[in-house]
């Protein structure tokens, strides 16, 4: 079971495969009579129909207002190739409009095979002046979004290491497929929500430099986040908020920080 | 099971450069900031224990219905519980598009039947294979 486990989660790494999924649920890649459709399918990422064929299939994916956001997260890497397509690429709220317009122009599903001429025929008009050269899929992530969602991580967990660590826990028996995928969203948003909230208390009192004790800080604000106490009580509290421009005392006062030096804002302040 | 075996104790804290990317990703350089390291490490630990919190809930949850597997429902039913129901949506769409990922893996296993070939046009058309092969063998000079 296991050793099944992993051995699929292994396709997983081209992205690729990633997009392809959420497009086409119930209907088969259809448009390819010509070739062995072994073969073809041998070569899936690197071929050349590749790329067509996901600009027709991706204004016909259903995406209701409802999952868009959660369908840009991850897809990120085939938005960065409709770059091609879309030289404002970085305006997702625009992007997103025009998808929702062609996935109503577009017939859904069951119609596919007249997708290609549609698509074709909008792609042009959707384009006003020839696309720059595209630019690189940073600049999707560091585009300012309009939408609510504040970060996105494009570096996933190790999902095998995450049911490792579930499964340390002896209660803890087996654990479908997905479970440790789930889990490993569910952690990613939970560390984006600590950093970023360490990150503020670092910034409400000018530290340039996330330690631990504003981390610690977040922490205990948060009442959710009870089950971290202690974990966070090995940490000694925030001398500088306190007393940190006195003297040099605060050296005596961080035993656990053995790094020495000070930080940036005791000077600052 | 056996992988558990093999998992010694260093393996259960998450990889270290992978937590630090995420952080970069989260605090770029131009955000002015930095996360040091005795925090990253505080992090790391945070997160572990936040899995475990997720997965022993999700375990007891499992438990009271009387399943043996944890299964995605149960996780979502744990974060609701603990206190994270905003993160529902997003691990949801995450667990979907595995499945749908997995239903296409299927599909692409699958592959005779899309072919559209009745069984026997296809085992026509691969013994035609064999045997072009064998002549290509047979004529090649030695």
């Amino acid at each position: 079971m296991t050793e099944k486990d992993n051995s699929t989660y292994r396709p997983r790494s081209p992205d690729f495969s990633t997009f392809q999924s959420p497009i086409s649920p119930s209907v088969n890649h259809p448009v390819y009579p010509f070739g062995n459709p072994l073969a073809h399918r041998a070569s899936y990422d690197a071929s050349p129909f590749f790329t067509p064929q996901y600009q027709q299939q991706f204004p016909s994916a259903p995406p209701g207002p409802l999952n868009r956001v959660p369908q840009q997260q991850f897809n990120i890497y085939p938005f960065a190739d409709a770059t091609h397509l879309h030289p404002d690429m970085a305006r997702r709220s625009t992007r997103i409009a025009q998808a929702a317009e062609a996935a109503e122009a577009a017939p859904p599903a069951p119609s596919r095979y007249i997708d290609p001429v549609v698509s074709k025929e909008e792609e042009p008009a959707r384009l006003p002046s020839p696309s720059p050269p595209p630019p690189p899929p940073a600049a999707v992530a560091a585009a300012p979004a309009p939408i609510a969602v504040p970060v996105e991580v494009k570096t996933k967990f190790p999902v095998a290491r995450i049911k490792r660590i579930m499964q340390a826990d002896e209660d803890v028996g087996k654990v479908a497929q997905v479970t440790p995928i789930a889990v490993s969203k569910a952690l990613e948003l939970f560390m984006i929500s600590l950093v970023t909230k360490a990150a503020k208390e670092a910034k409400d009192r000018n530290s340039k430099r996330v330690t631990a004790s504003h981390l610690k800080q977040a922490v205990a604000k948060d009442e959710v986040l009870d089950f971290l106490a202690d974990i966070i009580a090995k940490v000694p509290d925030q001398p500088a908020s306190r007393k940190h421009d006195d003297d040099g005392s605060d050296q005596n006062e961080q035993p656990k920080r053995k790094r020495g030096g000070r930080r940036p804002k005791d000077d600052s302040d | 099971m056996s992988d558990r075996e093999f998992s010694s104790n260093d393996d259960l804290s998450l990889p270290k450069a992978t937590v630090q990317k995420i952080i970069t990703e989260i605090l770029p350089p131009s955000s002015g900031q930095t996360f040091s390291k005795d925090a990253r490490d505080l992090l790391m630990e945070c997160c572990v224990e936040f899995i475990t919190l997720i997965s022993s809930e999700a375990n007891d949850i499992s438990e009271k219905e009387a399943k043996k597997t944890i299964a995605c429902e149960h996780v979502e039913r744990a974060l609701r519980d603990l206190g994270f129901g905003d993160y529902i949506a997003d691990v949801l769409a995450v667990a979907e598009e595995h499945k749908e990922q997995l239903k296409s893996r299927e599909k692409k296993q699958s592959k005779m039947e899309q072919s559209g070939l009745s069984e026997e046009e296809l085992l026509r058309q691969q013994q035609e294979l064999f045997r072009s092969a064998t002549e290509k063998y047979h004529a090649a000079p030695e």
